[in-house]
Protein backbone atom coordinates (compact mmCIF):
# COMPACT_ATOMS: atom_id res chain seq x y z
CA UNK A 1 0.00 0.00 0.00
CA UNK A 2 1.28 3.34 -0.58
CA UNK A 3 1.38 6.62 1.45
CA UNK A 4 -0.17 8.57 -1.11
CA UNK A 5 -3.13 6.39 -2.25
CA UNK A 6 -4.86 9.32 -3.96
CA UNK A 7 -1.64 10.42 -6.09
CA UNK A 8 -1.23 6.43 -6.88
CA UNK A 9 -4.53 6.15 -7.75
CA UNK A 10 -4.75 9.75 -10.21
CA UNK A 11 -0.90 8.88 -11.40
CA UNK A 12 -2.43 5.67 -12.80
CA UNK A 13 -5.48 6.88 -14.06
CA UNK A 14 -3.76 9.43 -15.24
CA UNK A 15 -1.19 6.62 -17.47
CA UNK A 16 -4.13 5.15 -18.19
CA UNK A 17 -5.44 7.84 -20.48
CA UNK A 18 -1.68 9.43 -21.43
CA UNK A 19 -0.81 6.24 -22.64
CA UNK A 20 -3.71 3.40 -23.42
CA UNK A 21 -5.97 5.81 -25.17
CA UNK A 22 -2.77 6.79 -27.70
CA UNK A 23 -2.49 3.20 -28.04
CA UNK A 24 -6.16 2.28 -29.06
CA UNK A 25 -7.44 5.17 -30.97
CA UNK A 26 -5.83 4.35 -34.62
CA UNK A 27 -7.45 0.77 -34.30
CA UNK A 28 -11.19 2.20 -33.41
CA UNK A 29 -13.81 4.03 -35.95
CA UNK A 30 -13.75 7.60 -34.78
CA UNK A 31 -17.35 7.06 -33.85
CA UNK A 32 -16.44 3.80 -31.46
CA UNK A 33 -13.33 5.97 -30.34
CA UNK A 34 -15.49 9.03 -29.27
CA UNK A 35 -17.01 6.48 -26.97
CA UNK A 36 -14.65 5.01 -25.14
CA UNK A 37 -13.40 8.00 -24.74
CA UNK A 38 -16.58 9.53 -22.80
CA UNK A 39 -16.75 6.18 -20.80
CA UNK A 40 -13.17 7.04 -19.61
CA UNK A 41 -14.44 10.56 -18.74
CA UNK A 42 -16.46 9.81 -16.53
CA UNK A 43 -14.53 7.55 -14.53
CA UNK A 44 -11.65 10.24 -14.87
CA UNK A 45 -11.13 13.99 -16.14
CA UNK A 46 -10.23 12.56 -19.90
CA UNK A 47 -11.02 15.59 -21.85
CA UNK A 48 -11.54 13.64 -24.80
CA UNK A 49 -14.38 14.45 -27.30
CA UNK A 50 -17.04 14.09 -24.54
CA UNK A 51 -19.23 17.16 -26.02
CA UNK A 52 -21.47 19.39 -24.47
CA UNK A 53 -25.51 18.41 -25.48
CA UNK A 54 -26.79 20.42 -28.60
CA UNK A 55 -23.40 21.02 -30.02
CA UNK A 56 -23.45 21.94 -33.54
CA UNK A 57 -23.04 18.93 -36.22
CA UNK A 58 -19.07 18.92 -37.17
CA UNK A 59 -18.88 21.12 -41.15
CA UNK A 60 -16.97 19.10 -44.12
CA UNK A 61 -13.11 20.51 -43.91
CA UNK A 62 -13.75 21.78 -47.61
CA UNK A 63 -16.36 24.21 -46.01
CA UNK A 64 -14.56 25.82 -43.20
CA UNK A 65 -13.50 29.29 -43.07
CA UNK A 66 -10.19 29.67 -42.94
CA UNK A 67 -10.04 33.82 -42.39
CA UNK A 68 -9.57 34.73 -39.30
CA UNK A 69 -11.85 37.45 -38.32
CA UNK A 70 -10.49 40.45 -36.81
CA UNK A 71 -12.49 40.45 -33.90
CA UNK A 72 -10.89 37.20 -32.94
CA UNK A 73 -7.50 38.61 -33.10
CA UNK A 74 -8.75 41.37 -30.74
CA UNK A 75 -10.26 38.85 -27.97
CA UNK A 76 -6.92 37.16 -28.01
CA UNK A 77 -5.05 40.25 -27.42
CA UNK A 78 -7.37 41.18 -24.74
CA UNK A 79 -6.75 38.37 -22.78
CA UNK A 80 -2.70 39.28 -22.91
CA UNK A 81 -3.91 41.87 -20.86
CA UNK A 82 -6.51 40.21 -18.73
CA UNK A 83 -6.56 39.33 -14.95
CA UNK A 84 -6.58 35.84 -14.33
CA UNK A 85 -9.54 33.72 -12.67
CA UNK A 86 -9.81 34.34 -9.09
CA UNK A 87 -9.44 30.50 -7.11
CA UNK A 88 -13.06 30.45 -6.47
CA UNK A 89 -15.12 27.29 -6.37
CA UNK A 90 -17.43 25.92 -8.68
CA UNK A 91 -19.96 23.94 -7.92
CA UNK A 92 -19.86 20.47 -10.74
CA UNK A 93 -23.54 21.39 -11.71
CA UNK A 94 -22.15 25.00 -12.61
CA UNK A 95 -19.41 23.86 -14.92
CA UNK A 96 -20.65 23.64 -18.22
CA UNK A 97 -22.61 27.46 -17.59
CA UNK A 98 -18.88 28.38 -16.03
CA UNK A 99 -17.21 27.74 -18.86
CA UNK A 100 -19.70 28.80 -21.48
CA UNK A 101 -18.91 32.05 -19.75
CA UNK A 102 -15.20 31.41 -19.85
CA UNK A 103 -14.75 30.24 -23.62
CA UNK A 104 -17.01 33.68 -24.38
CA UNK A 105 -13.48 35.72 -23.41
CA UNK A 106 -11.50 32.95 -25.51
CA UNK A 107 -10.73 33.01 -29.20
CA UNK A 108 -11.34 30.28 -31.66
CA UNK A 109 -10.27 29.79 -34.69
CA UNK A 110 -12.96 30.11 -37.84
CA UNK A 111 -14.81 26.85 -37.75
CA UNK A 112 -13.94 25.55 -34.54
CA UNK A 113 -15.27 25.71 -30.69
CA UNK A 114 -14.70 23.35 -27.58
CA UNK A 115 -18.07 21.83 -26.75
CA UNK A 116 -16.27 19.97 -23.89
CA UNK A 117 -18.76 18.38 -21.36
CA UNK A 118 -17.19 19.33 -18.42
CA UNK A 119 -20.66 17.59 -16.53
CA UNK A 120 -18.82 14.48 -17.05
CA UNK A 121 -16.22 14.71 -14.69
CA UNK A 122 -16.77 13.49 -11.36
CA UNK A 123 -18.88 15.08 -9.03
CA UNK A 124 -17.08 14.47 -5.88
CA UNK A 125 -14.66 17.34 -4.69
CA UNK A 126 -12.37 14.43 -2.90
CA UNK A 127 -12.03 12.69 -6.10
CA UNK A 128 -8.72 13.77 -7.57
CA UNK A 129 -10.16 13.84 -11.11
CA UNK A 130 -13.08 16.45 -10.28
CA UNK A 131 -12.66 19.87 -11.28
CA UNK A 132 -13.81 22.71 -8.27
CA UNK A 133 -12.25 25.72 -8.98
CA UNK A 134 -12.63 28.21 -11.42
CA UNK A 135 -8.79 28.97 -12.09
CA UNK A 136 -8.31 25.15 -13.05
CA UNK A 137 -11.41 25.11 -15.19
CA UNK A 138 -9.77 28.47 -17.17
CA UNK A 139 -6.85 26.64 -17.50
CA UNK A 140 -8.16 23.72 -19.00
CA UNK A 141 -9.93 26.03 -21.27
CA UNK A 142 -7.11 27.94 -22.30
CA UNK A 143 -5.41 24.79 -23.28
CA UNK A 144 -7.58 23.38 -24.95
CA UNK A 145 -8.30 26.33 -27.24
CA UNK A 146 -4.24 26.76 -27.45
CA UNK A 147 -4.44 23.19 -29.00
CA UNK A 148 -7.18 24.16 -31.42
CA UNK A 149 -5.08 26.98 -32.33
CA UNK A 150 -1.75 25.03 -33.21
CA UNK A 151 -3.91 22.33 -35.11
CA UNK A 152 -5.37 25.22 -37.13
CA UNK A 153 -1.63 26.68 -38.00
CA UNK A 154 -0.54 23.30 -39.24
CA UNK A 155 -3.94 22.92 -41.68
CA UNK A 156 -3.58 26.70 -42.84
CA UNK A 157 -0.04 25.57 -43.43
CA UNK A 158 -0.69 22.76 -45.23
CA UNK A 159 -3.39 24.34 -47.27
CA UNK A 160 -0.56 27.69 -48.28
CA UNK A 161 -3.51 29.95 -47.26
CA UNK A 162 -1.07 32.71 -45.93
CA UNK A 163 -3.32 34.88 -44.60
CA UNK A 164 -5.07 32.09 -42.44
CA UNK A 165 -1.02 31.09 -41.34
CA UNK A 166 -0.33 34.84 -40.28
CA UNK A 167 -4.29 35.04 -38.47
CA UNK A 168 -2.97 31.72 -36.14
CA UNK A 169 0.74 32.90 -36.04
CA UNK A 170 -0.84 36.11 -34.02
CA UNK A 171 -3.22 34.22 -31.89
CA UNK A 172 -0.03 31.84 -31.07
CA UNK A 173 2.25 34.42 -30.04
CA UNK A 174 -0.25 35.84 -27.71
CA UNK A 175 -0.80 32.91 -26.17
CA UNK A 176 1.86 32.68 -23.34
CA UNK A 177 0.23 35.80 -22.30
CA UNK A 178 -3.58 34.61 -21.49
CA UNK A 179 -4.14 34.44 -17.90
CA UNK A 180 -3.85 31.03 -17.30
CA UNK A 181 -1.03 30.59 -19.35
CA UNK A 182 0.98 33.04 -17.08
CA UNK A 183 0.42 31.32 -14.24
CA UNK A 184 1.40 28.13 -15.48
CA UNK A 185 4.94 27.48 -14.33
CA UNK A 186 7.24 26.88 -17.76
CA UNK A 187 3.52 26.56 -19.12
CA UNK A 188 4.26 30.38 -21.14
CA UNK A 189 7.91 29.41 -21.89
CA UNK A 190 6.36 26.65 -23.69
CA UNK A 191 3.72 28.19 -25.81
CA UNK A 192 6.71 31.35 -26.40
CA UNK A 193 8.75 28.27 -28.10
CA UNK A 194 5.92 27.08 -30.32
CA UNK A 195 5.06 30.55 -31.24
CA UNK A 196 7.92 31.00 -32.17
CA UNK A 197 8.63 28.49 -34.48
CA UNK A 198 5.26 29.12 -35.97
CA UNK A 199 6.81 32.60 -36.95
CA UNK A 200 9.21 31.03 -38.38
CA UNK A 201 7.36 28.58 -40.73
CA UNK A 202 8.28 25.80 -38.88
CA UNK A 203 5.63 22.86 -38.52
CA UNK A 204 7.62 20.09 -36.86
CA UNK A 205 7.32 21.21 -33.32
CA UNK A 206 3.52 22.17 -33.86
CA UNK A 207 2.63 18.83 -35.30
CA UNK A 208 4.72 16.74 -32.28
CA UNK A 209 3.28 19.64 -30.08
CA UNK A 210 -0.42 18.59 -31.13
CA UNK A 211 1.03 14.68 -31.12
CA UNK A 212 2.06 14.61 -27.66
CA UNK A 213 -0.05 17.27 -25.94
CA UNK A 214 -3.49 17.60 -27.92
CA UNK A 215 -4.99 14.79 -28.99
CA UNK A 216 -7.73 14.62 -26.82
CA UNK A 217 -8.99 17.63 -28.01
CA UNK A 218 -11.42 17.65 -30.97
CA UNK A 219 -10.36 19.63 -34.41
CA UNK A 220 -12.62 19.96 -37.53
CA UNK A 221 -9.88 19.84 -40.04
CA UNK A 222 -8.64 16.45 -39.86
CA UNK B 1 6.72 -6.95 -13.23
CA UNK B 2 6.99 -6.04 -9.75
CA UNK B 3 10.47 -7.57 -10.00
CA UNK B 4 11.30 -5.30 -13.11
CA UNK B 5 13.89 -2.85 -12.68
CA UNK B 6 13.37 0.86 -12.43
CA UNK B 7 14.46 1.46 -16.25
CA UNK B 8 12.24 -1.27 -17.94
CA UNK B 9 9.71 0.18 -15.52
CA UNK B 10 9.91 3.35 -17.42
CA UNK B 11 10.61 2.18 -20.86
CA UNK B 12 7.54 -0.11 -20.66
CA UNK B 13 5.20 2.38 -19.26
CA UNK B 14 3.58 3.48 -22.54
CA UNK B 15 3.01 0.11 -24.12
CA UNK B 16 2.01 -1.29 -20.55
CA UNK B 17 0.67 1.95 -18.61
CA UNK B 18 0.35 -0.20 -15.05
CA UNK B 19 4.38 0.02 -14.68
CA UNK B 20 4.09 3.26 -13.73
CA UNK B 21 1.89 2.87 -10.61
CA UNK B 22 5.31 0.29 -9.64
CA UNK B 23 7.44 2.43 -10.10
CA UNK B 24 5.72 5.19 -8.13
CA UNK B 25 5.19 2.79 -5.34
CA UNK B 26 8.72 1.96 -5.25
CA UNK B 27 9.84 5.33 -4.97
CA UNK B 28 7.17 7.51 -3.52
CA UNK B 29 8.29 7.06 0.04
CA UNK B 30 11.35 8.34 -0.86
CA UNK B 31 10.64 11.37 -3.07
CA UNK B 32 8.49 12.29 -0.60
CA UNK B 33 10.79 11.90 2.33
CA UNK B 34 13.21 14.08 0.48
CA UNK B 35 10.81 16.90 -0.44
CA UNK B 36 9.77 16.66 3.55
CA UNK B 37 13.16 17.40 4.46
CA UNK B 38 13.94 20.02 2.15
CA UNK B 39 11.25 22.09 2.37
CA UNK B 40 9.47 21.75 6.03
CA UNK B 41 5.83 21.23 4.71
CA UNK B 42 4.25 18.08 4.54
CA UNK B 43 1.51 20.26 1.93
CA UNK B 44 4.65 21.55 -0.50
CA UNK B 45 6.05 18.04 -0.30
CA UNK B 46 3.02 16.20 -1.13
CA UNK B 47 2.45 19.15 -4.27
CA UNK B 48 6.19 18.57 -5.76
CA UNK B 49 5.93 15.05 -5.47
CA UNK B 50 2.70 15.07 -7.73
CA UNK B 51 3.66 17.38 -10.04
CA UNK B 52 7.61 15.31 -9.98
CA UNK B 53 5.78 11.83 -10.50
CA UNK B 54 3.61 13.34 -13.31
CA UNK B 55 6.82 15.01 -15.17
CA UNK B 56 7.82 11.92 -14.91
CA UNK B 57 5.03 10.07 -16.47
CA UNK B 58 4.54 12.39 -19.12
CA UNK B 59 9.02 11.87 -19.59
CA UNK B 60 8.72 7.89 -19.69
CA UNK B 61 8.16 7.39 -23.30
CA UNK B 62 11.67 9.66 -23.85
CA UNK B 63 13.94 7.65 -20.77
CA UNK B 64 16.47 6.27 -22.50
CA UNK B 65 18.14 3.50 -19.74
CA UNK B 66 21.45 3.93 -22.23
CA UNK B 67 21.68 7.05 -20.52
CA UNK B 68 21.21 6.53 -16.76
CA UNK B 69 19.48 4.70 -14.21
CA UNK B 70 15.99 5.24 -13.62
CA UNK B 71 16.38 6.88 -9.85
CA UNK B 72 19.25 8.99 -10.65
CA UNK B 73 16.49 10.40 -13.84
CA UNK B 74 13.60 10.32 -11.32
CA UNK B 75 16.04 12.82 -8.49
CA UNK B 76 17.00 14.91 -11.50
CA UNK B 77 13.40 15.95 -12.33
CA UNK B 78 13.01 16.18 -8.55
CA UNK B 79 15.63 18.71 -8.27
CA UNK B 80 14.51 20.46 -10.99
CA UNK B 81 10.72 20.86 -9.41
CA UNK B 82 12.33 21.92 -6.27
CA UNK B 83 14.84 24.41 -7.79
CA UNK B 84 11.60 25.79 -9.84
CA UNK B 85 9.24 26.37 -6.99
CA UNK B 86 12.55 28.17 -4.89
CA UNK B 87 12.87 30.58 -7.59
CA UNK B 88 9.22 31.36 -8.14
CA UNK B 89 7.80 30.81 -4.82
CA UNK B 90 5.25 28.53 -5.89
CA UNK B 91 4.95 24.56 -7.27
CA UNK B 92 4.23 24.46 -11.14
CA UNK B 93 1.77 22.24 -12.18
CA UNK B 94 2.16 22.29 -15.98
CA UNK B 95 2.90 18.21 -15.83
CA UNK B 96 -0.54 17.57 -13.99
CA UNK B 97 -2.75 20.21 -15.69
CA UNK B 98 -1.40 18.38 -19.16
CA UNK B 99 -2.31 15.16 -17.72
CA UNK B 100 -5.92 16.76 -16.02
CA UNK B 101 -5.13 15.99 -12.88
CA UNK B 102 -6.50 18.45 -10.30
CA UNK B 103 -5.77 19.88 -6.77
CA UNK B 104 -4.56 16.83 -4.48
CA UNK B 105 -6.04 17.10 -0.87
CA UNK B 106 -3.89 16.45 1.88
CA UNK B 107 -5.42 15.89 5.16
CA UNK B 108 -3.86 15.88 8.67
CA UNK B 109 -3.40 11.89 8.85
CA UNK B 110 -1.31 11.86 6.01
CA UNK B 111 0.40 14.84 6.57
CA UNK B 112 1.87 13.26 9.36
CA UNK B 113 2.86 10.38 7.40
CA UNK B 114 4.71 12.44 5.08
CA UNK B 115 6.63 14.34 8.00
CA UNK B 116 7.67 11.18 9.22
CA UNK B 117 9.23 10.32 5.79
CA UNK B 118 10.74 13.66 6.43
CA UNK B 119 12.42 12.42 9.50
CA UNK B 120 13.34 9.21 7.88
CA UNK B 121 15.08 10.66 5.47
CA UNK B 122 17.30 13.19 7.83
CA UNK B 123 18.15 9.85 9.59
CA UNK B 124 19.02 8.22 7.01
CA UNK B 125 21.05 11.05 5.54
CA UNK B 126 22.84 11.12 9.38
CA UNK B 127 23.71 7.45 9.02
CA UNK B 128 25.61 8.12 5.77
CA UNK B 129 28.05 9.95 7.97
CA UNK B 130 28.76 7.06 10.68
CA UNK B 131 31.11 4.29 10.13
CA UNK B 132 29.73 1.55 7.97
CA UNK B 133 29.52 -0.90 10.53
CA UNK B 134 27.92 1.57 13.13
CA UNK B 135 25.50 2.68 10.34
CA UNK B 136 24.39 -0.99 9.84
CA UNK B 137 24.02 -1.57 13.24
CA UNK B 138 21.67 1.59 13.90
CA UNK B 139 19.59 1.28 11.14
CA UNK B 140 18.82 -2.31 11.91
CA UNK B 141 18.22 -1.71 15.58
CA UNK B 142 16.86 1.89 15.23
CA UNK B 143 14.67 1.53 11.91
CA UNK B 144 14.34 -2.07 11.12
CA UNK B 145 13.51 -2.62 14.71
CA UNK B 146 15.45 -5.76 15.02
CA UNK B 147 16.61 -7.50 17.82
CA UNK B 148 20.17 -7.52 19.04
CA UNK B 149 20.12 -11.09 18.57
CA UNK B 150 19.27 -11.57 15.36
CA UNK B 151 21.78 -8.34 14.01
CA UNK B 152 24.61 -10.27 15.79
CA UNK B 153 23.70 -13.79 14.22
CA UNK B 154 23.16 -11.71 10.45
CA UNK B 155 26.65 -10.33 10.73
CA UNK B 156 28.51 -13.08 12.12
CA UNK B 157 29.29 -11.24 15.39
CA UNK B 158 28.09 -11.47 18.94
CA UNK B 159 25.65 -9.40 20.43
CA UNK B 160 28.06 -7.46 22.94
CA UNK B 161 29.79 -5.85 19.63
CA UNK B 162 25.97 -4.93 18.20
CA UNK B 163 25.17 -3.36 21.29
CA UNK B 164 28.72 -1.04 21.42
CA UNK B 165 28.26 -0.29 18.03
CA UNK B 166 24.44 0.68 18.46
CA UNK B 167 25.76 2.70 21.08
CA UNK B 168 28.48 4.69 19.69
CA UNK B 169 26.69 4.89 16.33
CA UNK B 170 24.04 6.81 18.66
CA UNK B 171 26.01 9.00 20.41
CA UNK B 172 27.93 9.90 17.67
CA UNK B 173 24.08 10.97 15.94
CA UNK B 174 23.22 12.76 18.93
CA UNK B 175 26.79 14.80 18.31
CA UNK B 176 25.37 15.73 14.59
CA UNK B 177 21.84 16.59 15.42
Amino acid sequence: MSVFEGLEAALDEAAQRHYGRRRLRPHLPSALAGAVAVAAAVAAVVLTGASRPQSPPAVPAQELPLTVPAATLARSSALTTAAPQPQTLVEHGALNATAAALEAAVPYPPGASDDYDWAVTPDNPRDMASINFRDDLEGLIDFRAACLWTSFWLYAHGRGDAGALAGATTVLNDVSRWPAMRGAGDGAAYWSTLARHAAAGEPGPLRAAVALNCDSVHVPWR
Amino acid sequence: MHEWPDERLLTETPRTPAAFAVFYRRHEAAVLGYFMRRTQDAELAADLAAETFAAALLGAKRFRADRGDGLSWLYGIARHRLMRSLEHGRVEDRARRRLAMPRLEIDDDLAERIERLGAEERALELLEKLPADQAEAVRARVLDQRSYKEIAASVKTSEAVVRKRVSRGLTTLRGLV
